[in-house]
Formats: structure tokens, C-alpha cells, sequence
């Protein structure tokens, strides 16, 4: 009977022994698992850790975390570089770096931050390494704990003084250029008003001269004294009329349209006066362009007079021909006169330069045409044979 | 028998003056031309005699035409006293003004004594023939 139960006894302890062994087994490979997935665990970790801190550190912005009292606790490469601290040597707080004045706002926007967990586009003045005072934008934001409890302030901040100083020098330039064309405007009134009148005055009182002049003697060199003296009056006025022109032909801006330009130079033809004995030749009707009808009756009138006035005296003739290329047109407008001389090419588009002291020639013509090819983003030039003729060559865009 | 019309010439410069008064007397309408320098002092010269015709210059001290011709123009009796202007400007914003104030014409001072002339004749022609309510 005992040995029976010491039997039993063994077989028991023997079970048990071999369950242990089992369970040990176990375990060891449960443990070995649980090493295994460890490791993995602490390798992604690791990755992420070394992630998080490449960007931390090659944040091109300067980026700073701090406790709820406004000491840094950490920042990137670019923040240390900014304000020239280094916070593994010494403590400081971020109201150190504003500029004074600005403290007051900056706790008022930390306390709107506080209540809001994040804000948007806050700016301020900060001294940075060199106690440069620089404008900074800022989007801070909180960092609460697993309980939800804030514990840091975070930010990337934008260093935005080179930006405010580019707007504020556009401002002040946008400002300029409007006083200027006010300048300009006012210019053009007084041009018309206190310039014109003395002439208006030296036209009368030079008629009522002649007139008792000519009671008095009928000697012809005074005659021609005074019609010169006239004359000369009457360009004045027109030199006038062509600087306000000019000061204007980029002011007054019309809508774009379609124009047809050969109705344009109809209009032209029909207005201007042309002697007898000079032909316009317009071999193939010109096309439609787009633009403003005021600057493209300018430009051709002003090119059409001029081929009128210097073609041959005889046989005059002047041609508007044009050819279609990638996508402008190119025009040219020419006269069969004594030509230009080379040298003078560039220089005829330049205000007031005329070649010859043509009445009534003053100069300006060309350089309000320059002026609308140049609106046009066109380019205008000068071929020229001496003693056969000139040729003004300008291209104008072809619409969509 | 031609009606002899009382003219107020309003202008500051003198040599206009003399060019107004010049063509008046060389043409048959014979008009009564009295002169002012300025706004404020055409105000005093208007009611003796009462002009039937008034030409205005809109650029001038003290009191320019544009402020004249708004005062005249809100006086019961001396707004219908039919005003023309004379000027070197043709600033759309002075028409307007002028044209919404009420006037009897807009004349741009020409470069040419003949040019003038020939306006102020064609003017005076015309407000001889037109009944006026003086």
C-alpha cells in the first residue's frame, strides 16, 4: 500500500517535473520574444528619435521650446544661431529678447495663447545676436502632457524684416510714383495754362504791330520779320502741345479693343494734310490689332505725317506695308526722301531731337511713338539708303 | 434797329482785355464792354448797367470763374444772365462743372488773334439776335 502511494507520489512529482520543464520552456521563449520585439521597438524608437531630431535640427526657421514661464528649454541650431545663446551653458528667458515696448503685448498675446492652445501670425521685435532689433512672425503653440495639462510653449519663428522693409519700400515707392503723376498732371495744367497764355498774348500784340507796321511802311523784310516772328510763335505752341502729349500718352489709359488699323489709317489719310505731288501706297489692307485706339491713331499718325513730310519734294511716295512672323507683326512705313544719315538712327527717337528746323518740327513726334511701341512691348528702328528714302520698321503684337 | 448788347469781359490778364475790346470795336455790333480783373470784382460790376451777355475766364486770382459763376448761378435774378466761357483749358472736369452749373457756351481760348476774332464775332453775332429776358 505505501509502495503503491510512493508510486503514485512519483508519478506525480515526475508530471510535475516535466510541466515545469514545459513552462520554463515556455517562458524562455516568451521571454526571447519579448526581447525580440523589444529590440525592434527601441530600433524604431530610435529612428524616430534621430528623425525628429534631424528636423529639430535642420529646421531652417529658428524653433524654441520653452516652460510655461517663458525659459528656453530647448532650441534648434538656427534659434541658437539667431539669438547667439547657447542653452547648454546658460538660462534665459524669451522677454529678455524682445524689444521693451513690445512686453506688454507679448504677455497680453501669451495669455490669449494660454487660453487657446494655439496662435496665428503673431509678431513682435526681437534683438538678435548683434542687438539688431528684427521683426519676427510667430505661430506658437502649447504642448500639453498625456493628462492633458500644458507644459511647454513651442514655436517656429520667421525672421520677416527683409519681407516688411521690401513692402514698406514698395509703399513708399507706390506713394512716390503717385505724387509724381499728380506732379506730372499738375505740370501738364500749368504747361497749359501759364505757358500758352503769354503766347496767346505775344500772337495778338505781334498782329496789331504788323498791322500798323505795314500802315506805316510797305517795305516786304518787315513783313517777313513779322510773318517769321508769327511763325515761330505758332511752334512754340505746337512744342507745347507736344510735351503735354507725350506727358499724357501713357496717363490716360482706354480700354483694349480690337482695332482695325487700316480703318485707322483711313482716318489718318482723310485728316492730315498731303500735297499733290505725294502718293500713299498701302499695297495690302492691314490687319486688326488689339490695343488702344488712341495710342495706335498716335503712333501711325504720327509715322504717316512724318513719311509725308520728308518724301521727295516731286514725286513723292510713301508706302505702309507690314508682314505676318511668329506672333507679331512687323510694319514699315516709308518715304522716298533724302534718307537718314546712320549716325542718326537711335538718336531721331529721342525727345526733342529733330534733324532739321523744319517748321513746325519740334521734335517730339518720334519719341511719343517710341514711347507707345515701347506700351506695346513692340521695338521700332530705322533702315535708311541716303538720297532714296527712310524706312521705320515696328512691330506690334498679334492678339491671341 | 441793333440791339447794343451791355458785355461783363471777367479776365485777369490784360492783354485778353485788350484783345476782347479790340474786336468789339471793329465790328458793327458796337457792344458796352465793362472790364473785371477777377470773380469778386465782376460780382460789384454786374448791375450797373445790368449785363446781358457775360464771358468768363476760369483761371484767375482771388476769385477763379468756376466760384464767380456758381455764385451767379444762385442768385434768383442774375442766374439767367447768359454766360459764356472763355478759357485755355479743356479739362473735362471744368466743362462738366461748367456745363452742369449752366452755361451759354464754352469757347477754348485760341493761339491766333484772327482764330479769336472770328469767335467772338460769331458770338456776338449771335447773342445780338437772341431775345434776352433784360
Amino acid at each position: 500500500m505505501i509502495t503503491k502511494n510512493i508510486e503514485v507520489l512519483e508519478k506525480a512529482l515526475e508530471r510535475e517535473k516535466q510541466a515545469r520543464i514545459e513552462a520554463e520552456k515556455n517562458l524562455e521563449e516568451k521571454t526571447s520574444e519579448l526581447l525580440k520585439a523589444n529590440l525592434t521597438l527601441r530600433k524604431v524608437i530610435n529612428e524616430k528619435e534621430i528623425q525628429l531630431h534631424s528636423l529639430f535640427q535642420t529646421i531652417v526657421d529658428p524653433y524654441i521650446l520653452m516652460d510655461l514661464y517663458g525659459n528656453v528649454v530647448k532650441m534648434n541650431d538656427a534659434a541658437a544661431d539667431f539669438f547667439g545663446y547657447d542653452i547648454e551653458n546658460e538660462v534665459f528667458n524669451v522677454i529678455s529678447l524682445l524689444v521693451p515696448e513690445d512686453v506688454p503685448f507679448a504677455k497680453k498675446t501669451y495669455y490669449r495663447l494660454l487660453e487657446k492652445g494655439a496662435i496665428k501670425n503673431y509678431k513682435a521685435r526681437v534683438f538678435n545676436k548683434n542687438k539688431e532689433i528684427r521683426w519676427i512672425e510667430i505661430s506658437p503653440s502649447i504642448v500639453y502632457d498625456e493628462k492633458g495639462k500644458p507644459t511647454f510653449t513651442q514655436g517656429v519663428l520667421r525672421d520677416i524684416t527683409d519681407r516688411l522693409t521690401i513692402q514698406k519700400e514698395k509703399e513708399l515707392l507706390l506713394k512716390n510714383l503717385k505724387k509724381s503723376n499728380q506732379e506730372l498732371n499738375d505740370f501738364a495744367h500749368v504747361v497749359s495754362h501759364d505757358l500758352k497764355a503769354p503766347l496767346r498774348s505775344m500772337n495778338a500784340l505781334v498782329s496789331w504791330l504788323q498791322e500798323d507796321c505795314l500802315e506805316l511802311s510797305e517795305d516786304e523784310s518787315i513783313k517777313e520779320n513779322f510773318e517769321l516772328l508769327l511763325k515761330k510763335i505758332d511752334k512754340m505752341d505746337h512744342l507745347i502741345n507736344g510735351i503735354l502729349k507725350y506727358a499724357s500718352i501713357d496717363k490716360i489709359e482706354h480700354p483694349k479693343k480690337d482695332i482695325d488699323l487700316q480703318e485707322v489709317v483711313d482716318i489718318i489719310l482723310d485728316t492730315i494734310h498731303i500735297p499733290e505731288n505725294v502718293k500713299v501706297i498701302i499695297p495690302e489692307k492691314l490687319p486688326i490689332a488689339e490695343g488702344d485706339k488712341f495710342r495706335l491713331h498716335q503712333l501711325f499718325q504720327n509715322l504717316i505725317s512724318n513719311a509725308v513730310k520728308y518724301a521727295d519734294k516731286d514725286n513723292g511716295e510713301v508706302s505702309i506695308t507690314y508682314e505676318t512672323k511668329k506672333d507679331f507683326w512687323e510694319f514699315q512705313i516709308s518715304d522716298n526722301g533724302k534718307g537718314i544719315p546712320k549716325k542718326y538712327h537711335k538718336k531721331v527717337f529721342g525727345i526733342f531731337e529733330t534733324l532739321d528746323d523744319h517748321q513746325n518740327s519740334t521734335g517730339i513726334g518720334l519719341s511719343i511713338v517710341k514711347k507707345i511701341i515701347d506700351l506695346f512691348d513692340g521695338t521700332i528702328w530705322v533702315s535708311s539708303i541716303e538720297g532714296e528714302g527712310a524706312t521705320f520698321h515696328f512691330t506690334l503684337p498679334i492678339p491671341n | 434797329m441793333v440791339k447794343r448788347l451791355n458785355i461783363l469781359f471777367i479776365d485777369d490778364d490784360e492783354v485778353e482785355r485788350m484783345k476782347f475790346s479790340r474786336v468789339c470795336n471793329n465790328t458793327n455790333f458796337k457792344p458796352t464792354v465793362i472790364e473785371a480783373v477777377n470773380g469778386e470784382d465782376a460780382l460789384s460790376k454786374l448791375e450797373n448797367p445790368t449785363s446781358d451777355l457775360i464771358f468768363l475766364d476760369l483761371n484767375m486770382p482771388k476769385m477763379n470763374g468756376i466760384e464767380f459763376l456758381k455764385i451767379l448761378k444762385a442768385d434768383k435774378r442774375l442766374k439767367f444772365i447768359p454766360t459764356v466761357i472763355l478759357s485755355s483749358s479743356d479739362n473735362y472736369n471744368d466743362l462738366k462743372t461748367c456745363y452742369e452749373l449752366g452755361i451759354a457756351g464754352y469757347i477754348l481760348k485760341p493761339l491766333r488773334f484772327e482764330d479769336y476774332t472770328k469767335n467772338i464775332t460769331t458770338m456776338l453775332d449771335y447773342w445780338t439776335n437772341n431775345e434776352l429776358l433784360n
